[in-house]
């Protein structure tokens, strides 16, 4: 589904260059769950804005399906970004001044889908994820475990084939990290592919294999033994 | 104390830290009080200023007002020399009461020749004012009654013409060739009549001494005016009943000709009556001003508002360590005291340069321009306003900077956020601005729409290629007609000889100049006036050679005048369409009669020969009225027994000169010839027709000039408030926007969603100013011409400007959010 050939990012500071992707080779299939790990630094996050499309300053190949990402213009990238792709934030970034449903109707008011259509995939989420009684609450209402429930919602809403997730327990606590990670084997069963950021390796048990990054290199990508549902059960 | 001084040191520091919000902060407000404290010192020196005379509140104006008249102003007729002498013989509302004569001499003796404004006084007028002389004495009642040829001079006229020679009781100058002596100086501040303008302020006094002429058939000329002292306790009210009486009495004397008339007299303030017309103008200047000045402040209390944002986490630490709520108020307010202490000193500077160079252009409209200066308490109004907006300014941001949440701002570790109420705080703000500007805008599009509406009026006659200059014999030198026909027969001849002149005329008033002084009334033969219908007033002049020719005026039937149309000849008129066809409705006019005065009045009947089209005879933007045209030689004798028959006639006018060649070309070949007639005789307002007409309108264009541009100051500075409030909330909102763009929102989406918060401050704004233009533009009624203070184009064209403006402020802004590079704004959270 997804392949990155020879890709490298770096951000020049005054006179010196700092790489912080170095010759990125990396294949996801279909249906797959990944985790990236790594220390502080390592180049995790650049490595997901690069797969959310949110960067547009990196070199080498990136291919989507079959579609040549590295050749795309910015306009291309955004809207494939918008078709496939949905995104979860370690820190949530839900609007404060919209309510739950409108929030979680946020990325389909860029799709230009009848407004009908819209409320019935917003209504039919808000039921998957039981937060139908929270649809008109404000994000200052919510605990954190309910505000990244409607991040992940939101992201899914319209049905990325990838689901990507930086550090998306990061401001939780234990019990509501479970309940998330749960999610997201739920919704990798269903179908969708994940690829997470995670210093916790609690998470990233949950998924099928693990992708190491130190100084922008991959150092170990490791297929995970298939575990997780146990995990998950816990 | 301390903690006072410990808070001034530090807002001193906090200014200093930065310098670009201080010197914006400071010149905003200097700006403002800067406009505010020069127009002020306008409406204080004209307007609230007392008049430069002992108790002015006593002082009044004693005047008629003749039945069945419209001269237009305030209706009043001012009085006529026989009433001077009879108001101030048998009034006795009055402690003194005095009459004056406005004039103008050519005066030789001392330095070149000049053509002065002078006014002929009686000799109670100075005892009246309670001015006297700072130099020498004022003239007595004997030197009045006995025509004695003494002058009281202007500090103006010493100090030019004399050099302020302090020897100079006693000189002799001439005045109209006729030898005058000097008996005192007035005051620097002296200036009666207290006439609008600089042009024809008096340089000189006379005494009165009416001639025999002026005391009989001069009952009939209300050209005059008296000023009066009121008697301790006696009300105006009361000494109007005691004039009346006196005006029955003076009716009661009327001779035969005048028995149709009918005065009564009014009394009010002299004050009241200096600065009446003047009012409307400078009370729309001051709001205008003001709004100026309101926009500035709101401006600024939005930048002040933004930096207690900026500074929450130091607010929140203080309050955290202890400080109580009134402290973190007053250390705000002292620093917002401090811009505007420091923006008010800059703007009284501002203001002092504005108003030395912008004296000079103030309207000719404008009474006691020589009262308006930066006095003490001009100074004190400018430290007030600033004072005064430093406090309505700075105590919004520092009730808000007050009510910091601690606990929150702390949390958020200096975060920069904005709270829902600040924003909306801002917002309002904005929304004043625009709305306020709205109405200025508004009020400058209806002056500028008059403005064109005026220059668009048709004046009935040519003013291109059309030289005029004014002229006056001196009745020493041109004392018989003989005389007086050689110089005029000669200058004809001479100009209409000059290469580049086509035609030559003189005119005894100059049309579309703004001369309204000129009216008599006449009876038109056949005519049956209806119930109650007034006196029959015309525009009477007289013309001498080919005056309607020169004068681009076109003759519509009948023929002009003749050299034939002579002094023994039948006497003739030409009249305008208006007259024609109201007097002679549906006939042809050439043939019919008319004649000066009302119907008991015995004087011959004058033919017409002419009817020429309607011109504006008094201006642009007065009415039509009714015209009629005669030669200068028969004028005396259109008077028949009313006029001595000695009388001369045809002593001086406005040459009038229709030139192939540019008019400003053959002013020189002009005055050469005059010279060449009578080396000594001063030209006066030697212009093109084009200059002339300009004039007229420089009062207007003046009112539209300064509405106008402080009404560009308030949309700038109502913009530069918008972009502060979008560029801010944009920048507030980068987190949202850059969630937007990674959920997939396109970058026009965001740049449409910023410039739609531009659009929304923009239609509340107008649709707010739109509903204040309804009530605040009628103030403007008296400045406008033919548009209507609602006029529908002007208020849609202005809402549209601003509104486009206000989308134009938001686009820089919106440009900036839509440029966002979501990852780095979010890594940035």
């Amino acid at each position: 589904m997804i392949e990155l050939k020879n890709v490298e990012r770096s951000y020049k500071t005054g006179h010196t260059e700092t790489w912080v992707l170095r010759r990125i080779a990396l294949t996801v299939r279909e249906g797959e769950f990944v985790t990236v790990m790594g220390p502080s630094g390592a180049g995790k996050s650049s490595l997901l804005n690069v797969l959310a499309l949110l960067d547009d300053g990196w070199l080498g190949e990136y291919w989507f399906g079959e579609t040549p990402v590295h050749t795309l213009n910015r306009k291309q990238r955004a809207d494939l970004a918008r078709q496939r792709i949905g995104m979860v934030f370690q820190s949530y970034h839900l609007l404060d001044d919209l309510t739950v449903a409108e929030n979680i109707d946020l990325p389909l008011s860029y799709k230009n889908l009848p407004a009908k259509e819209r409320q019935g995939m917003v209504a039919d989420i808000l039921d998957r994820f039981q937060i139908v009684a929270k649809k008109d609450l404000f994000p200052s209402q919510l605990s954190g475990g309910q505000q990244q429930l409607v991040g992940i919602a939101r992201a899914v809403v319209h049905a990325p084939a990838l689901l990507l997730a930086d550090e998306p327990t990061g401001n939780l606590h234990s019990t509501q990290a479970r309940e998330i990670m749960e999610l997201f084997c739920e919704l990798n069963r269903q179908g969708t592919t994940i690829v997470q950021v995670t210093h916790s390796d609690e998470n990233a048990r949950y998924s099928k294999r693990v992708v190491e990054l130190r100084d922008g290199w991959i150092t170990r990508d490791e297929v995970m033994a298939p575990n997780h549902a146990e995990v998950g059960t816990k | 104390m301390n903690h006072v001084w410990l808070d001034i040191r530090f807002a001193l520091r906090q200014l200093r830290k930065s310098p670009g919000f201080t010197l914006t902060a400071a010149l905003t407000l200097a700006f403002g009080i800067g406009a505010t404290t020069a127009i002020f010192s306008i409406v204080e020196g004209v307007l609230l200023r007392p008049l430069p005379f002992r108790d002015p509140g006593r002082l009044v104006v004693l005047s008629d007002v003749l039945a069945g008249t419209n001269f237009g102003g305030n209706g009043e007729s001012g009085v006529t020399i026989p009433d001077i002498l009879a108001y101030e013989r048998y009034t006795r509302g009055f402690a003194g009461l005095g009459g004056f004569a406005q004039t103008g001499y050519e005066l030789s003796g001392a330095g070149a020749p000049a053509q002065i404004s002078a006014t002929r006084v009686t000799a109670s007028i100075f005892p009246t004012l309670g001015v006297g002389p700072l130099i020498g004495h004022a003239f007595t009642q004997q030197e009045d009654d006995g025509s004695v040829q003494v002058a009281v001079i202007s500090y103006g006229m010493w100090r030019s013409r004399f050099a302020g020679d302090t020897h100079i009781l006693g000189r002799k100058i001439l005045l109209d060739r006729k030898p005058y002596q000097i008996i005192g100086v007035m005051p620097r501040s002296f200036e009666f009549p207290l006439v609008p303008g600089q042009l024809n302020r008096s340089q000189l006094w006379v005494p009165l001494s009416p001639t025999h002429d002026e005391l009989t058939i001069g009952a009939a000329s209300w050209c005059c005016g008296t000023v009066g002292r009121l008697k301790p306790g006696v009300t105006a009210a009361q000494a109007q009943q005691d004039a009346e009486q006196v005006a029955q009495q003076i009716m009661r004397g009327y001779p035969a000709f005048m028995t149709s008339l009918h005065i009564s007299a009014v009394v009010h303030s002299l004050a009241e009556d200096t600065v009446a017309e003047a009012r409307p103008l400078l009370r729309t200047l001051f709001l205008a001003v003001a709004v100026v000045l309101f926009i500035a402040c709101a401006n600024l209390a939005g930048l002040l508002l933004v930096r207690v944002l900026r500074r929450r986490r130091e607010i929140a630490v203080r309050l955290a360590l202890g400080s109580g709520g009134r402290a973190i108020v007053r250390q705000t307010l002292i620093e917002t005291l401090a811009l505007s202490i420091a923006g008010g000193l800059l703007g009284l500077g501002l203001a002092d340069a504005a108003l030395r160079v912008g004296v000079s252009f103030l309207p000719e409209t404008l009474p006691r321009i020589d009262s308006i200066r930066l006095d003490w308490r001009v100074v004190g109004f400018a430290l007030g306003a600033a004072v005064l907006t430093g406090l309505l300014c700075g105590l919004i941001p520092a009730l808000a900077a007050a009510r910091t949440g601690v606990n929150e701002t702390l949390k958020e570790g200096g975060r920069t956020g904005t709270s829902r109420v600040h924003a909306r705080l801002r917002s309002a703000l904005v929304v004043t601005e625009i709305a306020v500007a709205l109405v200025l805008l508004i009020a400058s599009g209806l002056l500028l729409r008059s403005f064109e509406k005026l220059r668009e009026v048709d004046l009935g006659f040519r003013t291109d290629h059309m030289l005029t200059a004014d002229y006056g014999l001196p009745q020493k030198q041109y004392s018989t007609q003989a005389s007086i026909d050689a110089f005029n027969d000669t200058l004809l001849g001479g100009l209409r000889h000059l290469p580049g002149v086509e035609e030559v005329g003189v005119t005894s008033s100059l049309p579309g100049s703004g001369d309204n002084g000129n009216w008599n009334s006449f009876v038109a033969d056949g005519y049956v006036p209806s119930r109650g219908e007034g006196l029959s007033l015309s525009w009477a002049s007289r013309v001498m050679g080919d005056y309607f020719t020169a004068a681009g005026i076109p003759l519509l039937r009948g023929r002009a005048f003749t050299d034939a149309d002579n002094a023994k000849a039948p006497l003739v008129c030409v009249v305008n369409r208006a007259l024609a066809q109201h007097f002679w409705p549906g006939q042809d006019p050439i043939g019919k009669r008319a004649r000066w005065g009302m119907k008991e009045t015995p004087t011959p009947w004058m033919t017409v020969v002419g009817e020429i089209s309607d011109i504006k005879q008094t201006g642009p933007a007065e009415p039509t009225r009714y015209q009629i045209y005669q030669p200068y030689s028969q004028m005396n004798a259109s008077f028949g027994s009313l006029v001595p028959p000695d009388s001369l006639d045809g002593q001086g006018g406005v040459m009038v000169l229709r030139t192939a060649l540019a008019p400003d070309e053959m002013m020189d070949a002009l005055r050469d010839t005059v010279r060449s007639i009578d080396p000594q005789l001063p030209l006066t307002h030697v212009q093109s027709m084009d200059q002339a007409v300009s004039e007229t309108e420089a009062p207007r264009r003046f009112n539209a000039a300064l509405i106008s541009s402080f009404a560009a100051a308030a949309v700038l500075l109502a913009l530069l408030g918008v972009y502060s409030v979008i560029a801010f909330s944009a920048a507030m909102r980068t987190q949202e926007m850059a969630i937007r763009l990674a959920l997939g929102s396109p970058r026009s989406g965001v740049m449409g969603m910023i410039l739609a918060s531009g659009a929304k401050l923009g239609v509340i704004g107008c649709a707010i100013g739109a509903a204040g233009a309804v009530f605040a533009t009628r103030l403007l009624r008296t400045l406008l011409f033919e548009v209507s203070p609602l006029d529908p184009w002007v208020m849609a064209l202005a809402a549209v400007t601003i509104f486009a403006l206000a989308l134009a402020a938001s686009l820089a802004p919106a440009r900036r959010a839509a440029a966002i590079e979501p990852m780095e704004a979010l890594r940035m959270e």
